[in-house]
């Protein structure tokens, strides 16, 4: 094609020299191919939409001037999932679970006929909170094209010497009793099983609203299938403890902090990841919420994840004290460590348990005290510097992300985050194949497997 | 033959002593109506030399780099709307500067758009995509978008189709502020680490 060239090959079709803007744009006139009849492809492209809709997004233009009866546009993860099956592209690939198990925590194989029911039956009791539940992972087995995905589920072992709902359960005896809990909201930013099973532990006093938004994919970036599997086993708790809860018990948010998981364009990968949606300041301020508390898992997480920055940013500037807590400053204590069923404290110790208060600067033991009295902080070796936690902006893939201004619901994902490619047939709208590299913006990989 | 397309945004924080404003807008409005390769690398490796220069004023930006069916539209979307939207900010820019010093703390902002579309599987194409080829937390540094517009001049023009330049505001004196780059339509933009 550029065997012989003219001289001057290139051609300036614009120049523009105004106040507002200054450009060029030229053309290789040797290299520019007959002008294709857009007019009848835009047509065409309605067709298209009709068919696959907005999840297709900016993607469904790319193959306007394709000649092939294939086009290769990207989609969102989740809606493509939605439309063409859990498991898309990887029909025949197999999930993979760590520790399965048969039975779940009361040693039931009820389970089984609960895979259509975990949205209600993980509803939050309290009204106030049901706007901030985002069940779509607990919605993926109720598909009616989910078949596969209920035959493959099953319940997931816990952590070992049931750990994580006993460091639930320390959390939850930090704020028993005290008025204080009432202004509290619970983070739990973990990995998304010990997420279930610390929120488990916290059932009895807290309001657990999970916040999951992905489908499983047997190439997902995202295990979620085995934050299902935690799910799965402990589902019977939660459903009793519901039940038992009285009163106004504060919210615990249940993340999986796998939803940022690494991802590099890999052919072997389909991208799930989603960014988390949590209560908006105002959302927090009107359920009464004045203090936070976000868990991460140990001394090297001591500040948010990227797409929780602007969020939390926000929180401090409606004066809701965020402060951090790794769940490594949960310990048993020394002499009974061998003891597994010994309970947690922060600090490894029953006395340095209440010091979370003082070292916090949250709220005094002593009646009738104001509730935020800040004191100086008692220092413990043993845990970390999360109390001195204040959320400060920082530059994240997620920055500026936000519609409105606003963060929560309705939060976008920054480009190619989330999507995956696929070739559709121009002429029917049917997606043909599944691309597991994520391509679209930054198409480099190749392989592509059949929908 | 297929169509890779690449763009590069950058938002570049401009000071009233800084000249290169007026040396982009010079190479630009020099730049000739016919060019052969060796005029159009010469071309590119004038204007990308006064790019880096300006590295550590690379505030934002945005960058892409698209192969197959949707390469030519995204070129076309990308020239036709920074040559077609820009007319009606053209009171905006225009309002309240400072008699002395127009380029204040409130309008201190340049954008700079170079637009490719090649030939798939060129050399150019390789070329790019090798420098585009990069883990994900690197696509928005300061580094980053320096290797890709150094890697502009070493591109076979031979295998480029069309190519395009843009500057924003047209002007030596006027700039963006930070309400226009937050407000509509610049909501893209990723801030460089």
């Amino acid at each position: 094609m550029t065997d012989i060239l003219p001289p001057k090959p290139f051609s300036r079709q614009m120049y523009k020299d105004t106040d507002d803007l200054v450009g060029a744009r030229w053309w290789q006139e040797s290299l520019r191919r007959s002008a294709p009849d857009k007019i009848s492809r835009r047509n065409a492209l309605l067709g298209l939409a009709l068919v696959l809709g907005p999840a297709a997004g900016g993607g469904l233009l790319a193959w306007l001037l394709s000649e092939s009866d294939d086009v290769d546009i990207t989609m969102d993860a989740l809606e493509l999932q939605r439309r063409q099956g859990w498991n898309v592209g990887h029909a025949g690939a197999a999930l993979r679970f760590p520790n399965p198990t048969a039975m779940d925590i009361d040693g039931s194989s009820g389970w089984r006929d609960a895979l259509t029911t975990l949205v209600s039956d993980f509803a939050p009791a309290q009204a106030s909170l049901a706007p901030f539940y985002v069940p779509t992972l607990l919605q993926a087995p109720a598909d009616p094209g989910s078949a596969s995905l209920r035959a493959a589920l099953t319940p997931v072992l816990p952590a070992p010497e049931n750990r994580d709902v006993l460091r639930g359960a320390a959390i939850r005896s930090l704020f028993e009793g005290a008025e204080a809990a009432q202004d509290i909201a619970v983070i739990l930013d973990i990995d998304g099983p010990t997420s279930v099973g610390v929120a488990a532990g916290m059932a009895p006093g807290f309001e657990p609203v999970f916040v999951l938004d992905n489908w499983p994919h047997p190439l997902g970036v995202v295990p979620s299938h085995v934050t299902l599997g935690a799910i799965l086993y402990y589902r019977p708790l939660f459903i009793r403890l519901r039940a038992e809860r009285s009163g106004h018990a504060p919210p615990v948010f249940v993340l999986d902090r796998n939803r940022l998981e690494r991802y590099t364009d890999e052919n072997d990968q389909f991208d799930n990841r989603y960014v988390a949606r949590l209560p908006t300041a105002t959302n927090f301020q009107a359920l009464g919420i004045r203090r936070l508390l976000y868990v991460t898992p140990d001394k090297s997480d001591l500040h948010e994840l990227d797409d929780l920055n602007a969020d939390f940013v926000a929180l401090r500037d409606a004066s809701i004290d965020v402060k951090v807590m790794p769940l490594s400053d949960l310990m048993r204590p020394e002499e009974q460590r061998a003891n597994r069923s010994a309970p947690y404290y922060y600090g490894g110790h029953s006395h340095t348990h209440l010091l979370f208060w003082s070292t916090y600067g949250w709220h005094s033991v002593a009646p009738r005290q104001p509730a935020l009295v800040q004191r100086a902080p008692t220092t413990l070796p043993q845990v970390s510097r999360g109390a001195e936690y204040r959320p400060a902006p920082r530059p994240t893939i997620f920055s500026s992300r936000t519609l409105g201004g606003g963060a929560g619901v309705g939060k976008q994902k920054p480009s190619g985050f989330g999507r995956v490619s696929v070739r559709a047939s121009k002429s029917t709208g049917t997606i043909t194949a599944v691309r597991t590299g994520r391509s679209g913006s930054f198409g480099r990989a190749r392989g592509w497997g059949s929908s | 033959m297929g169509k890779t397309f690449f763009g590069i945004q950058v938002v570049i924080k401009a000071f009233p002593v800084d000249s290169f404003r007026h040396q982009l807008h010079e190479i630009i409005a020099r730049s000739s109506g016919e060019q052969s390769l060796t005029e159009k690398r010469a071309f590119w490796k004038r204007l990308t030399a006064v790019l880096d220069e300006q590295l550590p004023a690379f505030e934002y930006g945005f960058w892409d780099l698209i192969r197959g069916g949707r390469a030519e539209d995204e070129f076309e979307e990308w020239s036709s709307e920074l040559e077609g939207a820009l007319a009606t900010e053209k009171e905006e820019l225009g309002q309240a500067p400072d008699e002395i010093n127009r380029i204040s703390a409130e309008k201190r902002y340049v954008i700079v758009t170079l637009l490719f579309l090649l030939e798939e599987g060129s050399n150019a194409d390789l070329t790019l995509g090798e420098r585009c080829d990069m883990p994900e937390s690197e696509y928005f540094t300061r580094t980053t978008f320096g290797r890709l517009i150094g890697a502009i001049p070493t591109l076979n023009f031979g295998n480029v189709e069309a190519d395009a330049v843009y500057l924003v505001p047209g002007n030596d004196e006027d700039g963006l502020s930070d309400e226009d780059l937050h407000g509509g339509g610049y909501e893209y933009l990723k801030m460089l680490l």
